[in-house]
């Protein structure tokens, strides 16, 4: 059976076109909100949380993108509006001033400590550049799909994966003895 | 190589270990689903059943709407009166499709008129009454969501999506970064939003005079 008969069926409420919808694309929709959320238990709340939608929704599922897509954008928005709740109730606050004051960006720092200003400066990265750095740098997608995933012009994907790594420079140049090496 | 292009090789060798998930419990997540989706088809068929006070609401407007009608029809025969004439025709084009249906529509047509203001940009300063305004549209939302107007699959998913970006609204604080307000803009883009309220207010029902 092919996506275009499974999701008709599914649409209809069909459990086991739905699973089989579900088995093609979740590995993918929950490594994006793990990368994403970076909990494991956010990222289950997340992925579930986009089936659902999406198998709610899927009668009103044009085909105009591919369904992989259409998945993603849900899963985006689900994703980045349920960390900025998270966020407004203090959970998962991140300790950006501890970046630049605790000493773990020093120059005389070991590969750990990198690996951690790395996880700090990526963390500090505004929501939007954060995703498009993520989905293009971390997961392999194009800047199409991140352009209609995120709702914006694959240009715009561009320029703030351009800028998202300019900070992530400019942030981690104690450590530029590592890359230029 | 630049410096620049060494960064970028470097940072997507590395960058691969940030929140580097581990095994997809497809299993675990597939049973939630399931109980969700069976959930909320559960919610739906309540919704479907007409509740008590809405039935009641509406069985008492159209009493009130024939038996008024009436009047105005006997009275009319018996003496031609074109102010009621008027008032009999306002009271058709309102329809008395049931005062749940009127309600919604008004709300929708503020909830629009909100988002119109609020995409127009909020002078500075103004933070705090642009969340009063959402809160207030947030808390008819939520209302509306509870009541029998849900039993259309659409007008549920129309007042879901507006009451989540509602809720992003009213938890924006003062310093928000700009790129938080680029999302909302986002989200209201994606969903159509102000397309989708303005298809589901009746044209010329609470237009002009």
């Amino acid at each position: 059976m092919n996506e275009a008969e499974l999701i008709a069926r599914a649409a209809g409420g069909d459990r086991v076109a739905q699973r089989a919808l579900y088995d093609s694309h979740v590995d993918r929709v929950y490594r994006l909100a793990y990368r994403l959320a970076g909990d494991e238990d956010l990222a289950r709340d997340f992925t579930q949380e986009t089936f659902i939608r999406a198998f709610e929704r899927l009668s009103g599922f044009r085909g105009e993108a591919r369904l992989s897509t259409w998945l993603h954008a849900i899963a985006t928005t689900v994703s980045l509006n349920g960390l900025r709740k998270v966020r407004r109730i203090g959970t998962r606050e991140t300790a950006i001033e501890e970046v630049d004051s605790s000493g773990v960006m020093g120059p005389d720092s070991a590969e750990p400590d990198l690996r951690e200003a790395l996880q700090k400066a990526i963390d500090r990265l505004p929501a939007g550049y954060r995703a498009v750095f993520l989905m293009h740098d971390v997961e392999g997608y194009t800047h199409e799909e991140i352009g209609e995933a995120l709702g914006i012009q694959p240009g715009t994907s561009k320029a703030q994966l351009f800028r998202a790594r300019g900070r992530l420079r400019e942030w981690l140049a104690p450590f530029a003895g590592v890359w230029s090496a | 190589m630049t410096d620049e292009e060494r960064f970028d090789a470097w940072l997507q060798q590395v960058a691969g270990e940030y929140h580097r998930p581990g095994r997809v419990p497809r299993d675990e997540m597939w049973t939630a689903i399931e109980q969700g989706l069976a959930n909320a088809s559960t919610r739906r068929r309540g919704l479907r059943r007409p509740r008590t006070w809405p039935a009641y609401a509406v069985a008492a407007a159209l009493l009130l709407a024939i038996g008024l009608g009436s009047g105005y029809w006997w009275a009319g025969r018996a003496r031609p009166d074109p102010s009621r004439q008027t008032m009999t025709a306002g009271l058709a084009t309102a329809g008395f499709t049931g005062t749940f249906d009127a309600a919604l529509q008004t709300h929708m047509a503020n909830a629009e008129a909100f988002l119109v203001a609020y995409r127009g940009g909020a002078p500075a300063g103004s933070d705090v009454h642009v969340r009063e305004w959402a809160r207030d549209v947030l808390g008819t939302t939520r209302l509306m969501m509870d009541a029998s107007a849900a039993v259309d699959p659409a007008r549920r998913l129309l007042l879901q999506d507006l009451e989540l970006v509602l809720v992003q609204i009213v938890q924006l604080p003062d310093s928000a970064p700009a790129a938080d307000r680029v999302l909302i803009d986002r989200s209201l883009k994606r969903e159509h939003l102000l397309t989708r309220l303005r298809t589901s207010i009746p044209a010329g029902v609470f237009g002009g005079s």
